[in-house]
C-alpha cells in the first residue's frame, strides 16, 4: 500500500486507507447534513406554531454533525508529540495568515450564528446591502432570498463583524409598513379611516398585535403610514400589495384625491 | 316539537350561570359559539326567560337593520352578519355597539366564534359586553344524548369488521398527484379513540363507547357537526366505530378559495355580493367551486357553511393562519 509521509508534520504517516476513510466520513456527513435538514424542514413546515424553533435546529445540528467529522479524521491524526504539535501550528498559522483567513473567518461566524442565533431560517434580515428571508444558515456562508427571488449567498462573518437587521427574529408574524398619499385638500381623517379599515380587513393581518396609522405633512402632499403585523412572513409583499390595492380604490370610490406621480417622484429625489 | 335543552355554558363576567347573567339587573349579554354549537337553544331559553323580542340578523345586514333597544328585552340571533371584511364594512356593526352603549333594556345577543375573537380584537367588541356566554365542545357522553335525542332508536353497536376491537386502526389521506387527481391512502394509526376510552376506564371499551368517542374526536365536541357526520356516515342497522371515517383532506383550495371560505366560516352564511367584493380581483365562481368540491360549503346564495365540511374547512385555514 501507498505510504505518503509529511516530513514537514514530523512524521505524520498518511496513507489510502486514511483518504479513503477520510473521504467516507466527509460523504457520510454530508449525506447526514442534508438528511437533518430535509427532515427538520419538513418537521417545521408541518408544526405551524413551533415551526421557528425547530428550524433554530438546522444549523446546530449541522455544526455538530460536521464538527464529529472533523474531530473523526482530525482525531486520529493528532496524537501528536510536542515537536508535530509546534511543527502543525506553524503551519496552520501561516495557512490562516495567508490563504484561509477568510474561510476560517466565515467558519468561525457560522458557529457565532449558530450558538448566538442573531436570525435562523425563515427570518427575514438585511445584512450589508442584501435583503431576503433566510433559506439556509451555512457553515461557510448564509443564503438569502431576496424580494426579486435571488439566492444570494452572504459569507458570515459579515453577521459577526457589521449589523444585522431581523424583521422578525424568529417569529411567524412581522411588521410591515404600507405608505399612500393624498394630496393636501384631501379629507385627512377620512383618508386615515379608510387606510385603516384596509389594514383590519386584510386576510394577512395578525389580528392580535396593534395597528398603527400615522400621518406626515410634506409640502405638496400628505403621507398615510400604516404599521402593522402580517400574519405569515410569506405574505410580507402581498400583505402591503392588498392594503395598497383596496385602499386606492377605496379612495377613487370615495373621492379622496391622490397626488400625481410626477409629485412623488421630484420629492423622492429631493 | 320537542325543545332543545340548554347546553353546558361558561360564563365570563361576574356571574356564574346563565340564568345568573339573565337576571342581572343590567349588562348586554354575548353568547359566542362555534358554529352549529346550538347557540339557538341558549337564545331560546334567554327568550323565554325574559319575554324578549327575538330579531334574527340575515347576510348582508345593513346599516339601520339594528334594532332599538329601548321597548323592552331584546334578543338578537347572528349579530357577526353585522359586519362586512371591506372598506366600510364596520358601519353596522358601529351602529350596533352605539345602540347597545345607549341602550335601557336588556340585550342579548349571539354571535360566531371567529367573528367574535376577530372582531373583539379590531373593534374591541367584548368591551361592550358585561357578559360572555360560550360554549365549549361537548364530551362523548353529551355527543351521545345529541344523538339519541335526534334520531331517536339508533342502530345496533358492533366491532369494526376484520378488525375487531383493537388499538391500531387506519386513516384515509387524500395524496393530490399530477395530472392523476387525488388518490386515497390508507395508513395504519393509533387508535386514539380506543386510547382515550381505555384511560377512562381502563377496561376495554365497548363498541358503542367507541363509535361515539371517535364522533366526538371528529366533531371536535361540536353536536351540529357531530348530527352532520352520523347522518353522513351511518346507513343500515348496525353502526361499527370504522363507520366513522371523514377522509382528511390535503389539498389546498388557493388564495382566493381560501379567502372566501375564511369569511363563510366567520359568518356561516354569506351573500355572493359580498364574497364578490372579498375577491374583486379574482372569480367568485372558480373559488367557490373549489370550495364545493372539498365539500366545505353548500350552493346556492346566499352562500352557506357545510357542517360535516368544517372540520377540513378549519384545517385549511388553520394551516394558513387564516382562523382568528
Amino acid at each position: 500500500m501507498a505510504v505518503v509521509t509529511a516530513d514537514a508534520v514530523g512524521g505524520l504517516r498518511i496513507d489510502a486507507g486514511t483518504l479513503v476513510g477520510a473521504l467516507a466520513i466527509v460523504v457520510v456527513a454530508y449525506l447526514l447534513a442534508r438528511a437533518a435538514r430535509v427532515v427538520l424542514s419538513a418537521l417545521a413546515d408541518r408544526a405551524t406554531d413551533r415551526g421557528p424553533v425547530i428550524r433554530l435546529a438546522i444549523p446546530m445540528t449541522k455544526f455538530l454533525i460536521y464538527g464529529a467529522a472533523i474531530y473523526s479524521i482530525l482525531g486520529p491524526l493528532f496524537r501528536l508529540s510536542q515537536a508535530q504539535a509546534l511543527a502543525f501550528s506553524g503551519v496552520l498559522g501561516a495557512a490562516l495568515g495567508f490563504g484561509l483567513k477568510d474561510l476560517f473567518a466565515n467558519l468561525l461566524g457560522g458557529l457565532v450564528i449558530a450558538l448566538e442565533t442573531p436570525y435562523q431560517v425563515g427570518d427575514r434580515i438585511e445584512v450589508g446591502d442584501h435583503y431576503g428571508e433566510v433559506v439556509d444558515v451555512g457553515v461557510r456562508a448564509t443564503r438569502l432570498r431576496t424580494p426579486e427571488d435571488d439566492l444570494v449567498a452572504v459569507p458570515n462573518y459579515l453577521a459577526i463583524t457589521g449589523p444585522v437587521a431581523n424583521a422578525n427574529a424568529g417569529d411567524s408574524e412581522m411588521l410591515v409598513v404600507t405608505e399612500l398619499f393624498v394630496t393636501p385638500d384631501a379629507d385627512i381623517a377620512r383618508a386615515s379611516a379608510v387606510v385603516e379599515e384596509a389594514v383590519l380587513t386584510s386576510r394577512h393581518l395578525a389580528t392580535d398585535r396593534p395597528v398603527t396609522v400615522l400621518v406626515e405633512a410634506e409640502p405638496r402632499y400628505r403621507t398615510i403610514r400604516a404599521k402593522a403585523y402580517v400574519n405569515d412572513l410569506s405574505a410580507e409583499f402581498a400583505f402591503g400589495s392588498d392594503v395598497t390595492r383596496r385602499a386606492l380604490r377605496a379612495f377613487e370610490a370615495e373621492g379622496i384625491p391622490t397626488p400625481s406621480p410626477q409629485i412623488l417622484d421630484e420629492a423622492e429625489r429631493r | 316539537m320537542t325543545t332543545t335543552p340548554v347546553p353546558p355554558v361558561e360564563v365570563d363576567g361576574d356571574a356564574e350561570e346563565l340564568d345568573d347573567t339573565l337576571s342581572a339587573s343590567g349588562g348586554a349579554v354575548a353568547v359566542v359559539a362555534d358554529p352549529f354549537c346550538d347557540r339557538d337553544a341558549v337564545l331560546d331559553h334567554a327568550r323565554s326567560t325574559l319575554g324578549a323580542t327575538r330579531v334574527r340578523l340575515e347576510p348582508a345586514a345593513e346599516a339601520g337593520s339594528v334594532p332599538a333597544f329601548a321597548d323592552g328585552p331584546v334578543v338578537a340571533d347572528d349579530c357577526h352578519h353585522l359586519y362586512a371584511r371591506r372598506v366600510g364594512g364596520f358601519d353596522p356593526l358601529d351602529e350596533l355597539l352605539d345602540r347597545l352603549a345607549s341602550a335601557s333594556c336588556r340585550v342579548v345577543t349571539s354571535w360566531n366564534r371567529y367573528s367574535w375573537n376577530y372582531l373583539s380584537a379590531v373593534r374591541d367588541l367584548d368591551d361592550a359586553f358585561r357578559y360572555v356566554v360560550t360554549l365549549p365542545p361537548l364530551s362523548a357522553e353529551r355527543i351521545a344524548t345529541t344523538i339519541r335525542r335526534r334520531h331517536g332508536t339508533l342502530p345496533a353497536f358492533a366491532e369494526s369488521p376484520g378488525r375487531g376491537s383493537s388499538p391500531v386502526t387506519a386513516a384515509t389521506y387524500e395524496i393530490p398527484l399530477p395530472r392523476r387527481g387525488p388518490v386515497s391512502v390508507r395508513l395504519p394509526i393509533v387508535d386514539v379513540d380506543y386510547v382515550t376510552a381505555w384511560l377512562g376506564n381502563r377496561d376495554r371499551p365497548a363498541p358503542e363507547e367507541l363509535v361515539f368517542q371517535r364522533l366526538t374526536r371528529l366533531s371536535n365536541g361540536n353536536p351540529g357537526v357531530a348530527t352532520a357526520v352520523w347522518d353522513a356516515c351511518v346507513d343500515g342497522d348496525v353502526v361499527t366505530p370504522a363507520d366513522l371515517d371523514l377522509p382528511v383532506e390535503r389539498t389546498d383550495p388557493g388564495d382566493d378559495a381560501a379567502a372566501v371560505l375564511g369569511v363563510v366560516v366567520a359568518n356561516e352564511s354569506v351573500t355572493r355580493e359580498e364574497l364578490r367584493a372579498v375577491v374583486p380581483d379574482a372569480s367568485l365562481d372558480r373559488a367557490l367551486g373549489a370550495l364545493v368540491d372539498r365539500g366545505f360549503v353548500g350552493t346556492g346564495d346566499p352562500v352557506t357553511l357545510s357542517p360535516d365540511g368544517l372540520p377540513g374547512a378549519i384545517a385549511v385555514l388553520d394551516r394558513r393562519r387564516w382562523l382568528w
